[in-house]
């Protein structure tokens, strides 16, 4: 069986290390220029190179994310981008405007993905960009199994699939309420989500149409745990997971457990069995409800979220390893949310099967006993049941 | 000199104004949307003698699966025979079936947001599409720029409602069931402030348009003066269009802002910006 490649996002080099770390087989990036995420951090030159180092010494590869639609002016600059991206040795780029392809093609050895933004949905379309020179396409998340199994079967290109994290609303690069309502330019980094406002609704005699709640765009996030046996199957070369701007924790957890199912299924296909509680902890992970989406061929109300900002605030974060003393059983923690004696903690990592326990003593750094923990990055130690390491996360389990 | 394209909403527009414009662009039932106007192949060739030598563009701008590629062929190998101007297409299958197939048909590159540079404008017509309908979202500045830069033949928007959203997702029908409401109107709006955005659900989906109307007129002339290739007047949700298309040619700047009392003139001086500093 072959096993796909887990794509995870970072938005700066520290997230670019976490990811790797905790199982990404590839992490996609955005440089100092032509990123879809213009505010994010993003990765200078000397750090993408880093990156790459960083990834390559652990047989891993990084993408760069080459995508917004170009304006005359950025045209020029295209060409001496690439040539630097190829000089810090990145994998791939991803791209959807052609002429980055056409430049990409005649002036360096780049591999070229194809983003999502040209949302490419039939395999016509996919055949054309395989005769173009792309060796991968990021499908539009609008299609089903059954038009991703025909796709395979028609045209010898790699497909990458988002398998998690959130959704546009619209088809990829036809959004640009951004531009109409903040001047901010959708299709080149500046998406305002004017998707997650919410509007009121009139009909045509002006009428308010109104439910509980306002209407919104918003869609509920994609995770696709539940299909990932199906995915594997398919024959699918790589699983996206979205979210540059994402934290830490949030990369560290969606990565360590679809690495864990993709590594459970592809050793034992028969023994696997589905773990509600991943999806649980995916779901807190992100602070909103999720659903498979396109995939299972449903395209109806039960995509759609009206909660607004009336979220469930997600504090199950609540702190990393820093050191563990082998004799002494303690681990060195820095704090990153409230959390007291008597709590049920999970600590998990890339060499840590997740495991859970009841903490039942605190100490401060001057080893005073304490109860509750709860300045920000507060270094405190606590016993452990069980080996920890460094960079091993930590949560609360209420 | 600049041609004039509109697109109707009706056979009896296109009747009634056929001394007024020199070229129609309609769209094709079931391949196309942002149109009030939806027509057969049986309907385009009627239109075609009716309009007689005047140019005949057919919007094919709809995002494709793979259940539509088969009956698309068909399709356009019947385009092919009535021979329109050329046809606009969205989705990259439509253009990868022309060339496949070797079809005689001309063809607009009209990806609606991504025609915005002149570097892929002639990446597209080097492969083979001809014609561009060029992105409402960037400036007079640009477009002219592109015309320097380009053998495309340009078809600029300057009058109707614009394109901002397209969704697979039928977002009203999911509102209406999730919070158990009645009702059946075909035209809705979304209320930001003093803005109202229509938004229109079909089979397809959802698409909401600007709450503004573009009008273009105060930037006729000098896109004239470019010799811009075609002039687009989309009648979309406008009432009266034809009163409005006879201002906008003789250039009554007033009559036209009392006519189209929510205007504005989009993109055409308004540079959008990518980093929120």
């Amino acid at each position: 069986m072959k096993k796909p490649e887990l794509l995870a996002p970072a938005g700066d080099l520290e997230k670019l290390k976490w990811a790797i770390d905790y199982g990404a087989d590839a992490v996609y990036i955005g440089g100092p220029f032509l990123s879809l995420r213009a505010n994010a951090k993003n990765f200078t030159f000397e750090q993408i190179k880093e990156g790459c180092h960083y990834a390559h010494q652990r047989g891993k590869k990084i993408y760069v994310t080459v995508n917004i639609i170009l304006h005359n002016r950025e045209g020029k600059e295209v060409v001496s981008f690439l040539k630097k991206l190829e000089r810090a040795s990145v994998d791939a780029i991803i791209v959807s405007d052609p002429t980055i392809i056409e430049l990409a093609k005649k002036n360096t050895k780049l591999e070229i993905h194809l983003s999502t933004q040209q949302s490419t949905l039939n395999y016509e379309a996919v055949e054309y960009w395989y005769q173009q020179g792309v060796s991968r396409i990021v499908l539009g998340r609008e299609v089903s199994k059954k038009e991703i199994q025909e796709i395979k079967k028609r045209v010898p290109i790699e497909i990458e699939c988002f398998i998690h994290g959130a959704m546009c609303a619209s088809i990829s690069g036809r959004c640009v309420m951004s531009n109409f309502l903040t001047g901010r330019d959708a299709n080149r980094g500046g998406c305002a989500q004017i998707c997650r406002w919410d509007f009121d609704l009139l009909n045509e005699k002006n009428q308010l149409v109104k439910g509980d709640k306002k209407f919104t765009f918003c869609s509920k996030d994609l995770s696709s745990l539940e299909v990932l046996p199906q995915m594997i199957d398919m024959g699918i070369d790589s699983f996206k997971i979205e979210g540059r701007m994402r934290s830490i924790y949030y990369i560290a957890t969606i990565v360590n457990i679809y690495r864990k199912t993709i590594d459970e299924y592809c050793l034992h296909p028969k023994k696997y069995h589905y773990h509600k509680e991943d999806e649980k902890t995916l779901r807190n992970c992100a602070n909103r409800d999720s659903v498979v989406q396109f995939f299972s061929g449903i395209n109806d109300e039960r995509f759609s979220y009206y909660n607004g900002r009336e979220e469930v605030s997600n504090q199950d974060f609540i702190g990393i390893i820093q050191e563990y003393d082998e004799k002494t059983k303690m681990a060195i923690i820095e704090q990153r949310n409230y959390f007291k004696k008597g709590d049920t903690l999970e600590i998990f990592g890339p060499k840590t099967k997740p495991f859970s326990y009841s903490v039942d003593k605190i100490y401060d750094e001057e080893d005073n006993i304490i109860k509750i923990v709860r300045h920000p990055r507060q270094i405190v130690k606590i016993p452990m049941v069980k080996k920890v390491y460094p960079n091993d996360l930590i949560r609360v389990k209420r | 000199m600049s041609k004039v394209m509109i697109i109707p909403s009706s056979m009896n527009m296109i009747k009634n104004t056929l001394t007024m414009v020199d070229a129609y662009c309609v769209s094709l039932q079931d391949y196309s949307i942002h149109s009030a106007w939806q027509v057969s192949l049986k309907e385009i060739k009627q239109i075609k003698k009716t309009i007689k030598e005047k140019d005949l563009f057919i919007a094919l701008d709809r995002n494709l699966f793979n259940k539509d590629i088969k009956p698309l062929k068909k399709i356009l190998h019947e385009l092919e025979k009535i021979q329109p101007t050329a046809i606009l297409f969205y989705d990259i299958a439509i253009f990868h079936l022309v060339k496949k197939e070797n079809l005689h048909l001309s063809l607009v590159w009209n990806q609606e947001h991504m025609t915005t540079n002149y570097h892929t404008i002639n990446y597209w017509y080097d492969k083979g599409a001809t014609y561009t309908r060029v992105s409402s979202e960037i400036t007079l500045k640009e477009i002219l720029e592109i015309k320097k830069e380009t053998k495309s033949k340009l078809i600029v928007p300057m009058l109707g409602y614009l394109p901002m959203f397209v969704s697979k997702r039928k977002l009203i029908t999911n509102y209406k069931k999730t919070f158990s409401l009645k009702d059946d109107s075909k035209l809705y709006f979304l209320v930001d402030g003093q803005d109202k955005y229509p938004i229109i659900e079909d089979q397809y989906g959802t698409y909401v348009y600007s709450s503004s109307i573009l009008n273009g007129i105060p930037y006729k002339k000098i896109v004239e003066e470019n010799q811009i290739d075609y002039l687009l007047l989309n009648s979309f949700l406008i009432p009266s269009f034809e009163t409005v298309l006879s201002a906008f040619l003789q250039n009554k700047t007033e009559t036209l802002r009392q006519l189209l009392q929510n205007q504005d003139t989009a993109f055409f001086e308004k540079n959008t910006i990518y980093k929120v500093k």
